[in-house]
């Protein structure tokens, strides 16, 4: 049962001059270990939200909790010493060295020298930068993408139970930043913190969040649960709105092709001979024309029909079509569908790790997927591919 | 033109605004005269200065070279340049050497800041008016120097200022302008006439000071380009 | 920071070598004029003056009022910029900033014979008056340096815990120092320069050959004081310079 890290409980924020407040009575429980991501259109309030857990911001009214303990009104600069902090512009103290700026909080709690040199070089290496290069060096020397791991390595520095990262990878490129979120879930997957995390970019949100808040403005809660739930089923306009017209293909991005029920093929090896191939054609159960040779690793090599067999001419590895797209059974639908596009095929053949054949799927088991996958589909979708039955490659291929 | 000597009983007790009630007229004449040892010495050093960061801007040495001279002539004290100058023997004391002093002060603004707005133009715009075969002159007179001229011009009016202050010591070596007062009030120092005299003095300089920082601010809208403004 | 390559050798070698330049400059001024003085015949005036107790004398009492000008200014203006550049008095620094630029064109010979005119003749007052010609320039270069410093390093500071005087201090300050620094010197410069003056107001200093030779018309004196006080003003900024650089924080 994990427990509750931090719970907002009717938090407001008004500021001075305004007419409406930021946030607005809202109430929030983060769990333990989870990365919840604060989502919404600019001005709704998420950074601020944030920034009120770690009291930046005081707020005008509600309770704050971590750890259960009501954190209100308690003393905000030690509070911020067990609250790592990472912002989109980074803010590294430019006349510190790295070590010199993941060592601030460390010092602050006054540790041993020892230790918060271990402590550096372990979070250096935990970051991907190797730390007799770095520890020495000043920020100027680094680049956007170095600079930001280091802000998360000095967030961490103190082994704070809970972040705050507010669009930490906003200002990088797209190509490092993709790199950095990926390193950066992989560094969660073994530190398991409590994070909030603070975007605009629903996609980023799908990719990093435990659980997405989505918010719309004064802060008010439109819907929070999993990132699946939230794609399956919108709780309203304004979240279908915002999650945008690729809903349904991110979906695709939680289901896997292990979990799908592959299509079976007659199959023979490609050192076979012609009359063995010929026979296994015709003992197949439904009489679907095309056989699939595979090599003697049992990976797939090349769809032929019966006819393609009686042209004696033609030499074994040049018969019939090669087989063009291939899949892992750990992939994603949505990787399936890449890979299906990309080859210009309908379907693709399943593959294991080690490359083995296990079956295949096909185009319209994307769209017959999730919830209506168990209720078969509406049948003029199965009906019209009927029609063009038979084929392979280019064109749909139907059991 | 120095005043009639005054009666004793004239200089006791008269307060600044008797003396200015009075005097006024005596007043401006020496304002008049500031007022243009300033300009002069602005004119011609801003004919040098931005000549000189034309020339210099696209070489790093020779501008460092300038930049170099023309600041150590800013480190020289304002009494001991006034002094040496006096004393080359074909200046002698009063207008000249107040007039050679101020110009070598006023050259360090004007230089950098022409070479900063020069080097400032976006190198896109330059690019597209060589490529447009625009030759390097009319680039740096139709393109560069327009685009520099706020930048430039602010230069101009950093110079103006530090030496209408520094035009005041003049009268040590009997300049003209409102220095003349405030040396005769140093030399009345033993009655309050004196306090008049100097507090004159300097209320003119300080009020000359926001007068022409007035008329640049008034300046520099008309001068500056429409478009970049 | 790369290792100097073969091609930055040269480079290297031409910015030590001006670290020297102006060392070398002052000292070959000086040596000029101390061969130029060794050939002349002093005559009573002169020799009265140009005698070697009585320059380091003047010396000694010019630096003397620098010195002591300098200290109270950075004592006063220092932390008044910093209060100034506070959140709680955000609405007092635009005017502040505006008078610190308007303030360029007030004479410092005007400012000294006030002094003097008002509260009497001599060191003391001299002093005052030097503190406060060169005050604004440290003023408005301590408020302008603390708010060039980056708001997100501030930001992240206090995120991560640090009090606000931790931050002024370890933080914003540090950051601020080669601004301050920056006025700093152009204060020294310009209280060298103002100390020139007093000599008119009895306070003593290296003005004193200037005015004796204006006075008496003796060129030999006018160029020696100018001289020298030209050499020390160039000798103040370049040690200014050089502790502009080393105190500057590294990694900026």
């Amino acid at each position: 049962m994990t427990e509750t890290m931090i719970r907002l409980e009717g938090l407001t924020k008004r500021f001075p001059g305004q007419t409406e407040p930021a946030v607005e009575g809202l109430t929030m429980d983060i769990l333990e270990g989870e990365i919840v991501v604060l989502v919404g259109p600019s001005g709704c309030g998420k950074t601020t939200t944030m920034k009120l857990i770690n009291r930046l911001i005081e707020p005008t009214s509600g309770r704050i909790f971590l750890e259960g303990v009501d954190i209100t009104r308690s003393n905000p600069d030690q509070l911020r010493r067990r609250i790592g902090y990472v912002i989109q512009q980074i803010g590294l103290f430019p006349h510190m060295t790295i070590f010199e700026n993941i060592a601030t909080v460390p010092r602050m709690l006054r540790w041993e020298e020892d230790r918060i040199r271990r402590r550096v070089d372990e979070l250096l290496d935990m970051v991907g930068m190797d730390p007799p290069r770095y520890r020495d060096r000043y920020p100027k020397e680094l680049s956007g993408g170095q600079r930001q791991r280091v802000g998360v390595a000095r967030a961490l520095s103190a082994d704070p139970p809970v972040m705050l990262m507010d669009e930490p990878f906003g200002a990088i490129d797209p190509i490092t930043r993709e790199r950095l979120q990926d390193e950066f879930l992989r560094i969660q997957s073994e530190i398991r913190k409590t994070i909030v995390f603070v975007t605009h970019d629903i996609d980023e949100a799908i990719k990093m969040g435990d659980r997405i808040a989505i918010l719309r403005e004064r802060s008010q809660i439109a819907q929070y649960d999993v990132p699946e739930v939230i794609l399956a089923n919108p709780a309203d306009e304004f979240v279908k709105d915002f999650i945008g017209s690729g809903a349904a293909l991110k979906r695709l991005g939680f289901s896997f092709v292990q979990d799908l029920e592959l299509a079976q093929w007659p199959t023979a090896r490609i050192d076979d001979d012609r009359d063995t191939m010929l026979r296994a054609i015709r003992r197949a159960l439904a009489n679907r024309g095309w056989l699939l040779l595979l090599d003697d690793q049992r990976r797939p090599r090349r769809w032929v029909t019966a006819r393609d067999l009686q042209r004696a001419d033609t030499p074994t590895g040049a018969m019939g079509q090669e087989v063009k797209a291939v899949v892992p059974s750990e992939a994603t639908l949505a990787d399936a569908l890449n890979e299906m596009i990309r080859t210009q095929s309908s379907f693709a053949v399943v593959v294991d790790a080690s490359g083995a054949y296990r079956g295949t799927i096909d185009f319209t088991v994307v769209t017959t997927t999730g919830d209506d996958a168990a209720a078969g589909g509406l049948p003029g979708q199965a009906q019209a591919n009927d029609e063009q039955a038979g084929e392979v490659g280019g064109r749909s291929l139907r059991p | 033109m120095p005043n009639p000597p005054l009666t004793s009983h004239e200089r006791n007790g008269v307060s600044f605004w008797e003396y200015l009630s009075r005097n006024w007229d005596d007043v401006l004449l020496l304002t008049r005269d500031h007022a243009t040892i300033v300009a002069v010495a602005i004119a011609i050093s801003t004919a040098i200065g931005v000549g000189l960061g034309i020339l210099t801007y696209r070489n790093q040495t020779a501008r460092t070279v300038v930049l170099q001279i023309t600041g150590v002539f800013l480190t020289i004290p304002s009494f001991a340049l006034y002094a040496l100058l006096a004393s080359v023997p074909f200046l002698g004391i009063g207008g000249k050497p107040v007039v050679i002093a101020l110009t070598m002060y006023a050259l360090l603004p004007i230089i950098r800041n022409t070479v900063a707005g020069l080097l400032g133009v976006d190198s896109a715009i330059v690019e597209s008016a060589q490529g447009m075969g625009m030759g390097r002159w009319r680039r740096l007179f139709r393109i560069e120097l327009p685009l520099a001229w706020p930048v430039v011009i602010t230069g101009i009016r950093v110079s103006t200022l530090l030496i209408i202050g520094i035009a005041a010591l003049g009268a040590v070596v009997n300049g003209p302008g409102l220095g003349e007062l405030i040396l005769e009030g140093l030399n009345n120092a033993t009655s309050p006439f004196g306090l008049a005299l100097a507090l004159a003095g300097f209320v003119g300089v300080v009020a000359l000071g926001i007068l022409f920082d007035a008329l640049f601010f008034l300046l520099t809208p008309l001068t500056v380009p429409r478009g970049i403004k | 920071m790369t290792m100097a390559t073969h091609s930055d050798r040269p480079a290297m070698a031409f910015r030590l070598g001006r670290y020297f330049l102006m060392p070398a400059f002052i000292a070959a001024v000086c040596a000029s004029l101390f061969v130029y003085l060794s050939q002349q015949e002093p005559d009573r005036i002169v020799a009265q003056r140009l005698n070697f107790d009585s320059i380091v004398d003047s010396t000694l009492r010019h630096l003397y009022l620098v010195g002591v000008s300098t200290v109270l200014v950075i004592a006063i203006a220092v932390p008044l910029g910093i209060l100034l550049t506070r959140p709680f008095a955000r609405t007092l620094t635009p005017p502040f900033v505006t008078v610190a630029n308007t303030g360029q064109a007030v004479p410092s010979f005007g400012v000294i014979v006030l002094f003097a005119l008002t509260l009497g003749f001599g060191v003391r007052y001299a002093i005052a008056a030097l503190t406060i010609y060169a005050f604004l320039p440290v003023l408005r270069n301590t408020m302008v340096g603390l708010q060039q410093v980056d708001p997100s390093v501030i930001e992240a500071g206090r995120g991560m815990g640090m009090s606000k005087r931790a931050v002024l201090a370890k933080i914003e300050l540090p950051l601020a120092v080669p601004v301050v620094l920056a006025g700093v010197r152009t204060a020294l410069v310009l209280n060298v320069g103002t100390a020139t003056i007093v000599t008119l107001t009895d306070a003593g200093g290296l003005g004193d050959i200037i005015n004796a030779g204006l006075v008496t018309n003796r060129t030999l004196l006018v160029v020696t004081g100018g001289v020298l006080t030209a050499a020390l003003a160039l000798l103040v900024d370049y040690i200014a310079a050089i502790a502009e650089n080393v105190l500057r924080p590294r990694g900026l």
